[in-house]
């Protein structure tokens, strides 16, 4: 009956002990809840995020997280993020697949921008026109501390600060939130200001919206063009800034033992340079069907404010599942209304061991300066006679809807590691036709440890 | 039954009490007599709820009403849960050597120092009903066939001393040992940074010197062996550790081990596969790399 080669069960038994030790009820440890634990834990979390678009964007993600207690009253955690990010994204010009062309649309428009940052959406093969896509290659960091401390029995105040780095972008912000426990710690009230400012410096230097994307030293000449760097006799060298106040109140009520609701009202207030300087529109001739003859660098309001409503519930239906169903309405001064709802359900299929489908939909309405292209002014020789006062053509300020479905897998390790895995396709749909349907696929591994 | 008592002795304060047929001590290493008082009622609060609730010689529990289900399905509650969830992974992880349902041998095999050995017909009507694989176990669902039992006593010690212990790591002091009849877990070092001072009994009964010490700084300890619980017949010592399999004790088993772990649960779970080993029993213990001492 013995075993000839004695294996190693050890570690086995220990994550065995440890999830039954953890997970048995703590009654008796929650009546002394005031005597808060001080182990000098400090808990070290990764992820690695696979964000792939249809033949267009792919991003890896890296993500650590660590967590520590400097004294039993307060918690410390730093983040580090590092992403790298490559692929092609949408520039706004004309999706050459939904626009009747007239031969010629074999255009090829490159553009150096950002250090690192170097596209050539060369679309001479017939049938793969890349025009409406600009190439990038971009690594942002990112890091942030957050401070998390009780300042009295039932009040505890988190103050948080960011920084993110790209080649051509920073962003630095801090926020700083309070939370009050009252109704016998059955409802919370937190109230959040956060604020950001963000800098944003292309290598050629700041487009003068609405203006004609040059080539080189002279306005694009498209029939002819097949290669060279987009440029604009409107540069400004400066960077330009944007600045973000948000504000957030919010209450959670543990309804019974078994639900939990939670509201937020979030406002944001935006000013600055809001336009996206790599962002472009198209001009089409009506008359050589809809063929475009220019392009000009888009252009936003300089002022926006953002409303959002949040519902969440969360509802533990038996031992072994639990259901979380949220919806936000979100709206702004630039008409974009938005609709998400998400609905997400956790099957745990052992004490250390779970699945968890996710579903999301949401619909979006389109910015008012939202427009696939501008078409010429043919009465006129000047084409452009008729600009309006904004524009753009970036696909996130259309009208479209978007349905995201996946399934999370998550493992517990040990007494406090835990592993989990998300995979999730996203489609998103886009009024007008102004850019193909898109599928991404999104797969993210996350680890954490306890020491 | 002996008082709980709380007392300062050598520098300690050391409670006491008396649980599972055990003398229990929880020792707190602090000057602040609060912190023992509230150390001391944690664990043995809780010491008595899982007394109370897993103790098969009790007939108010849900063991004896998973014991007398009689093939009826029991619906049990999350903790019940966790420990037959635990006693399945120990099951599958000792190849079958560490079985709670096992506890139904002690029909026929009475472990006093005496030297009545069963026959051999009677074990094998009584083995007939021990095998975890014969019962159902769909959480929160238990259905066992009529004649069987299941007997936490293999853990129960050990899960009291470990759930003693993450209580009492809700208060702020780290050096306390708790301490159920051999059977500790130290929760941080000593005051002075130094490691607790484990005295270990060796396994004969008239023994009260001591085989050996352990020093422990944090994590548990456990110790299995056939103290008072052995039979002798024809020269021939008869362990306590029954092999569920054939319903026999295991051979050539050794008379003690006691093992280190990160828990007391852990501790005492590899202290009893070791011995399930028999002979074999060191090897078993070097590939799990932990530290142990084994009494032959």
């Amino acid at each position: 009956m013995q075993l000839k080669q004695p294996k190693s069960i050890r570690q086995q038994l220990t994550i065995a002990t440890s999830s039954l030790l953890v997970a048995a009820p703590l009654q008796s440890l929650a009546a002394n809840s005031s005597d808060n634990s001080d182990f000098e834990n400090i808990l070290l979390e990764s992820s690695q995020l696979y964000y792939a678009e249809q033949e267009r964007v792919n991003v890896f993600k890296s993500q650590v997280l660590v967590t520590g207690s400097i004294t039993d009253e307060s918690i410390l955690t730093a983040n580090f993020v590092f992403d790298t990010m490559s692929g092609s994204s949408p520039n706004g010009r004309i999706y050459s697949g939904n626009v009747t062309t007239s031969g010629g649309n074999s255009n090829t428009v490159a553009v150096t921008t950002a250090s690192g940052f170097s596209f050539n959406a060369n679309s001479n093969q017939a049938g793969a026109d890349k025009s409406w896509l600009t190439a990038f290659d971009d690594i942002r960091t990112a890091y942030g501390l957050e401070w998390e401390t009780e300042l009295t029995q039932f009040t505890k105040a988190v103050l948080t600060g960011n920084v993110s780095i790209e080649n051509d972008y920073d962003s630095y912000g801090t926020s700083g939130t309070f939370l009050w426990d009252f109704n016998q710690r059955r409802s919370t009230l937190s109230m959040a200001v956060g604020f950001s400012d963000d800098t944003i410096r292309p290598d050629a230097g700041i487009p003068e919206g609405l203006e004609e994307v040059w080539c080189g030293s002279t306005a694009i000449a498209l029939d002819w063009l097949s290669s060279c760097e987009a440029t604009s006799p409107f540069f400004y060298p400066d960077p330009a800034d944007k600045k973000v106040v948000d504000y957030l109140v919010g209450l959670t009520q543990v309804w019974n033992r078994s639900t939990i609701f939670q509201a937020n009202y979030s406002m944001g207030v935006e000013s600055g340079y809001l336009t996206d300087p790599y962002k472009q529109v198209s001009v089409v001739d009506p008359s050589q069907g809809n063929k475009e003859i220019a392009i000009l660098y888009e252009k936003r309001p300089e002022s926006r404010i953002t409303q959002s409503i949040f519902f969440k519930a969360m509802n533990v239906v038996s031992d072994s599942v639990a259901a979380h169903m949220s919806y936000r309405f979100f709206w702004d001064d630039w008409d974009v209304n938005a609709h998400t709802v998400d609905g997400k359900i956790r099957f745990d299929v052992s004490s250390r061991s779970y699945f968890q489908p996710h579903v999301r939909v949401s619909f979006q309405s389109a910015a008012f300066f939202s427009q696939a292209y501008i078409e010429s002014d043919t009465k006129t020789d000047n084409p452009f006679a008729d600009k309006p006062d904004y524009i753009s053509a970036d696909h996130r300020l259309s009208e479209q809807g978007t349905i995201t479905a996946g399934i999370k897998y998550g493992r517990t390790l040990g007494k406090d590691g835990k592993f989990g895995i998300r995979v999730e396709q996203m489609h998103q749909k886009y009024k007008a036709n102004l850019l193909p349907d898109m599928k991404v696929w999104i797969v993210q591994a996350l680890l954490s440890v306890r020491f | 039954m002996p008082q709980t008592s709380l007392h300062f002795e050598n520098g300690l304060w050391v409670g006491r009490f008396e649980a599972m047929a055990s003398p229990c001590e929880v020792l707190v290493d602090h000057p602040d007599r609060r912190l023992a008082q509230k150390a001391l009622e944690l664990a043995e609060q809780e010491t008595r709820r899982i007394e109370q609730k897993f103790s098969r010689y009790r007939e108010d529990n849900i063991v004896h009403r998973i014991n007398n289900s009689n093939g009826s399905c029991i619906n049990v509650d999350a903790e019940t849960a966790g420990l037959l969830d635990y006693s399945q992974q120990c099951y599958e992880l000792s190849d079958g050597l560490f079985d709670v349902t096992s506890g139904v041998l002690r029909q026929v095999w009475k472990f006093n120092g005496g030297d009545s050995i069963p026959d051999a017909k009677s074990v094998e009507r009584v083995v007939k009903h021990v095998g975890w694989s014969q019962l159902v176990w769909r959480k929160p669902e238990l259905i066992l066939q009529p004649g069987m039992e299941i007997d936490f006593g293999g853990v129960g010690k050990e899960y009291a001393v470990d759930r003693s212990a993450l209580l009492i790591s809700a208060l702020k002091v780290k050096s306390v040992l708790v301490n159920y009849g051999g059977d500790l877990f130290a929760l941080g070092a000593r005051q002075n940074g130094k490691p607790w001072e484990v005295g270990m009994q060796g396994p004969e009964a008239d023994t009260v010197h001591m085989i050996g010490k352990i020093e422990l700084f944090r994590g548990g300890v456990a110790t299995s062996g056939d103290l008072h619980r052995f039979l002798l017949k024809d020269g021939i010592r008869y362990s306590h550790i029954l092999n569920p399999k054939t319903g026999w004790p295991v051979e050539n088993a050794f008379r003690q081990v006691t093992v280190l772990g990160s828990s007391c649960m852990e501790a005492g779970m590899l202290a009893t596969f070791a011995l399930l080993q028999g002979e074999n029993a060191e090897e078993f213990l070097k590939a799990q790399e932990v530290e142990f001492r084994v009494v032959r």
